[in-house]
């Protein structure tokens, strides 16, 4: 009887070490994910110095990009847009001629996306709303990804998209990858 | 003997495996309270001769008890946050095998998502489900890719890292749920008028995507099969944009399956929403004075179309609608 009792018990011993050792890995490898997510993050960030980037009037304007009035100025407007069931809020500040998208990242905006409004901004490489389809492969090339009418650039974590209608392009979008 | 106590060994790490798991599952009692939506139906009466079902736009807009008092409708709003059209589909599915409703409401701005959109939004529908096959499906068809079923079956390997965010909601509703809505309706009384919003942005596609309309044929289908009206909505959220080419799809497949459409946004002026005083977010979701409203106006359209009975004298919900009162004063 005895011996019985203590090779059930010795079972769930077993299965209780095998449990708490899961999670303890799981944890871990959870740990080591985060830490590799954050120096893929700072690699992304690094080769984004080379990569695509949108610099406007001498502001940084590229995804990820810090944020704030004080080298933006005062926007013309600016909207907060809570998600469904409040998990998060996204800010978003009209210039006129193009609309940023921040999130909060710690104690600092960053910039999550940045929209055209019309043709009054250009990309850093000088692509604008009403450009032939033409002027965006010439600067950009021809590795896009096309949904529809919708070609878009990856470069690290950047995402540059164009819509081109009828040859023309009507609509430039950079964002941020989450991964 | 023997026998005896390996049972109650195993018993006793069963119950103490539940109790770890219900410790640290959110609770979604007194802090995002709509994750508790799903399973207060489950306690509820079961003759709802009207049920709506959808996304964040159909249970903080619409009121239950307002058309109870106005047309004696007896109505219940299966709704949560982000609710896909795949989880309005099986939830559906399950809602039928309780009651079957004369009329199902469904909200469709889910038509717009062909993706799951985060692991957080699909707990807040699946969570506390009762355990189904519309329970498995709709996991099935939820999983963004880092889930894992495994985590639904056993909520303590996804949550177990909660230990150390504990708070006393945790320990409070520990053995017991907090109803936070009036048959589905979520209250909310906070005024933010509209004011500024995003511009309108240009899309790659306005086209609908395949699975949508998959499981639009599913919902159609579904009720065809039971004999329900199908009425599709949208509700009057002036953000995020409806856009046009979304609504003409909407009227085009209404039209081809012969089901009522009723895009509310068109109706504004006449239910008399007042975007400066009736939405408490900027124009996402109606207040409590702008469902009123919005509740009056469709429990009107229900009472003439539907062929509804009249419930006025019903005690349970004239209780119901004491209570509602009383929480609203």
């Amino acid at each position: 009887m005895k011996k019985s009792s203590i090779i059930v018990i010795a079972i769930i011993i077993v299965v209780v070490i095998a449990i708490a050792a899961y999670f303890l890995l799981n944890n871990k490898e959870e740990s080591n994910q985060q830490a590799s997510n954050n120096s893929t993050s700072v690699t992304q960030e690094e080769n984004n110095t080379t990569a695509i980037k949108l610099e406007y009037e001498g502001k940084d304007m590229t995804p990820g990009a810090v944020f704030s009035r004080e080298i933006f100025g005062q926007e013309q407007s600016y909207s907060e847009v809570p998600s469904c069931a409040g998990q998060g809020t996204d800010k978003v500040y009209n210039y006129g001629s193009y609309e940023i998208t921040a999130y909060q990242d710690g104690e600092e905006e960053k910039i999550y996306s940045v929209y055209f409004i019309d043709d009054q901004i250009t990309t850093t490489e000088g692509v604008k709303i009403s450009d032939d389809k033409s002027v965006m492969l010439e600067k950009y090339g021809e590795s896009y990804e096309q949904t529809g009418n919708q070609y878009t650039y990856k470069s690290g974590n950047v995402l540059l998209a164009f819509i081109v209608e009828n040859d023309f392009i009507t609509s430039i979008t950079y964002s941020l990858v989450i991964e | 003997m023997r026998k005896l106590r390996i049972i109650i060994i195993i018993i006793f790490f069963i119950i103490l495996f539940m109790f770890f798991t219900r410790l640290l599952s959110p609770k979604y009692a007194t802090s995002l309270v709509e994750g508790s939506m799903i399973s207060q139906y489950y306690d509820e009466s079961k003759d709802h001769e009207v049920v709506f079902i959808g996304d964040c736009e159909v249970y903080a807009n619409f009121s239950p008890m307002v058309m109870f008092e106005e047309k004696g409708i007896k109505a219940y709003i299966r709704g949560s946050s982000q609710q896909l059209i795949w989880q309005s589909y099986y939830i559906l599915e399950e809602t039928l095998k309780y009651e079957k409703p004369k009329v199902v409401v469904f909200n469709v701005n889910s038509m717009r998502y062909a993706e799951p959109v985060s692991e957080e939004y699909n707990r807040l529908t699946i969570d506390y489900m009762k355990w189904s096959k519309q329970k498995v499906d709709i996991i099935k068809a939820s999983m963004t890719e880092d889930e894992n079923i495994w985590y639904y079956i056993f909520p303590l390997l996804r949550y177990h890292s909660r230990y150390d965010k504990l708070t006393k909601e945790d320990f409070e509703y520990l053995f017991k749920r907090k109803d936070n809505t009036f048959n589905g309706f979520l209250v909310n009384k906070n005024v933010k008028p509209v004011e500024n919003l995003p511009v309108k942005k240009r899309l790659a596609s306005y086209q609908f995507e395949d699975i949508c309309y998959e499981y639009l044929d599913k919902i159609t289908k579904l009720c065809k099969d039971n004999s329900i009206e199908l009425v599709l909505i949208k509700a009057p959220s002036v953000y995020p944009y409806w856009y046009d080419e979304y609504d003409e799809q909407i009227k085009q497949y209404a039209e081809k399956n012969d089901i009522d459409y009723y895009n509310l946004k068109n109706n504004v002026e006449e239910i008399g929403i007042d975007y400066s005083t009736d939405t408490y977010d900027g124009g996402l979701h109606l207040n409590l004075n702008g469902a009123t409203k919005l509740s009056k106006f469709f429990a009107n359209i229900l009472a003439e179309n539907y062929n509804l009975t009249d419930f006025s004298g019903d005690k349970l919900y004239n209780q119901k609608l004491q209570e509602y009162k009383e929480f609203i004063k």
